[in-house]
């Protein structure tokens, strides 16, 4: 095995709540073993991308989106072997509840337990879209750390709301609108001359691997 | 198996679409029927709007997205300075009505008809709308300067006056207007929009975008090869 002593750094931009962000976190991180790469998770408020930006909810804006959105969901969990599945009360959890806890729940353990960040995540993202439970309260939260085998959970827990946690947040999410992020997944692939290429969405990993100079063959087993 | 592609000229990902699934007909066992449909009156009856239209970051985005996705599948398309004018002011009604007429008359060249619109419009970033005053004229000379007779030209027709006042028939009109109201029963919110019905009859699926061609190769148990751009007519 050749040494891959050149990384490009990617930032994913994603919000727990988005079923199209799960997609890419497990397809792209997947690829770890096969793409000169480094994954920099950056939890994002999708709700602050929309407001910034000026967009909304797709399933919001456009009634027809969602039934449609739910099927396609469907189909990508086959075809990605991600068996993520619509909540049937998607638009009420939307519309009534945020998601903005469970990302800074990530950056939060980011801080302090960086190499505990992934499994948080996928655990997160698990809880709500495999198991379709929920990601909004200090009894979720306490559930997922200590599954990941987080330290401090109550303390991390209740650190939620700190300067710390926030400032974190606030960058991603101007980091992200300064790219031109308008929704998500949102990945940044730094380029070896110093520039960037943004991408939205989970379709597009034929060409971010392309500009590191590799195949993308179809989804790889994820780490589930 | 039988495949549906419902699409307007004025949408970009629609010509991404358009190109990259009429090519997997050489790999895959597929018949293409080319549905045309007024994009416009779509997004009017369920309530969307241009994506670029509707939020800047978007338009940012999809002017620099459309020239390197295209560009993956060996289409080499262009976005104008001002993508969103582009779209709003120029009509492709007439031009989505042409393909139909084509259709009806000569239904091999439809497909031609409809890349030689595209290209003309993403391409080479001039309108497609056809010439009212067209009708009154019947001097092919005068008519070659009219943008709808050169991309019939261009695709050997030879009975463009004819076509041309095809644009305005009735039943032509009334063929694109059933068109969008099919797609739209189906669910559509925008274009492209592909309907894939197994040969077996087993069952239909429904998709929308240009970057779903490997989940329809798992649906019909077939493999994606890529973009295959060696097929590239351009």
């Amino acid at each position: 095995v050749v040494a891959m002593s050149k990384k490009f750094a990617i930032d994913l931009y994603f919000d727990v709540i988005s079923p199209y962000s799960f997609i890419l976190f497990e397809s792209l991180l997947a690829y770890r073993t096969q793409w000169p790469m480094e994954v920099n998770l950056k939890p994002v408020g999708l709700a602050h991308i929309f407001k910034a930006a000026g967009n909304q909810a797709p399933a919001i804006a456009v009634p027809g989106k969602g039934p449609y959105m739910h099927k396609d969901v469907n189909r990508l969990a086959r075809y990605y072997n991600i068996p993520l599945k619509f909540r049937e009360d998607f638009l009420t959890v939307i519309t009534t509840k945020s998601s903005l806890n469970a990302n800074r729940l990530i950056a939060a353990v980011k801080l302090e337990q960086p190499e505990k960040a992934e499994a948080v995540a996928r655990a997160l993202f698990r809880r709500f879209w495999i198991d379709r439970s929920d990601i909004f309260d200090t009894k979720d939260f306490v559930e997922v750390l200590t599954a990941c085998g987080v330290r401090d959970v109550t303390r991390l827990v209740s650190s939620l709301s700190s300067d710390a946690v926030k400032e974190v947040m606030k960058q991603n999410t101007d980091a992200a609108l300064e790219t031109g992020c308008f929704g998500a997944p949102w990945t940044v692939l730094h380029l070896s001359n110093g520039k960037r290429e943004s991408f939205f969405g989970s379709d597009r990993l034929h060409i971010i691997g392309h500009m590191m100079g590799q195949k993308f063959d179809g989804p790889l087993p994820a780490k589930l | 198996h039988t495949v549906k592609l419902y699409y307007d000229i004025v949408s970009p990902y629609s010509f991404i679409g358009f190109e990259s699934l009429l090519r997997y007909r050489v790999v895959w066992p597929i018949d293409v029927i080319l549905k045309p449909i007024c994009l416009g009156g779509l997004f009017k009856d369920v309530g969307n709007t241009p994506p670029a239209k509707s939020c800047e970051a978007k338009a940012t985005y999809m002017a620099r997205e459309i020239e390197m996705i295209s560009r993956h599948f060996g289409v080499p398309m262009n976005v104008p300075k001002n993508f969103t004018g582009h779209i709003m002011d120029n009509s492709t009604v007439d031009a989505c009505r042409l393909i139909i007429a084509t259709q009806r008359s000569d239904p091999d060249k439809a497909e031609t008809v409809s890349r030689q619109l595209f290209s003309r419009f993403w391409i080479e970033n001039l309108p497609v709308k056809s010439d009212d005053d067209l009708k009154k004229v019947r001097n092919l000379i005068a008519l070659k300067y009219f943008a709808n007779s050169q991309v019939l030209k261009k695709s050997l027709i030879t009975n463009v006056a004819e076509m041309l006042d095809q644009v305005k028939a009735e039943e032509v009109k009334e063929e694109l207007r059933r068109n969008t109201k099919e797609v739209q029963e189906m669910g559509a919110f925008g274009m492209p929009w592909i309907t894939v019905t197994k040969s077996d009859g087993s069952g239909t699926e429904q998709y929308f975008g240009s970057d779903r061609l490997p989940i329809i190769g798992e649906f019909i148990g077939q493999s994606y090869h890529g973009p295959l751009r060696h097929l590239s007519l351009f």
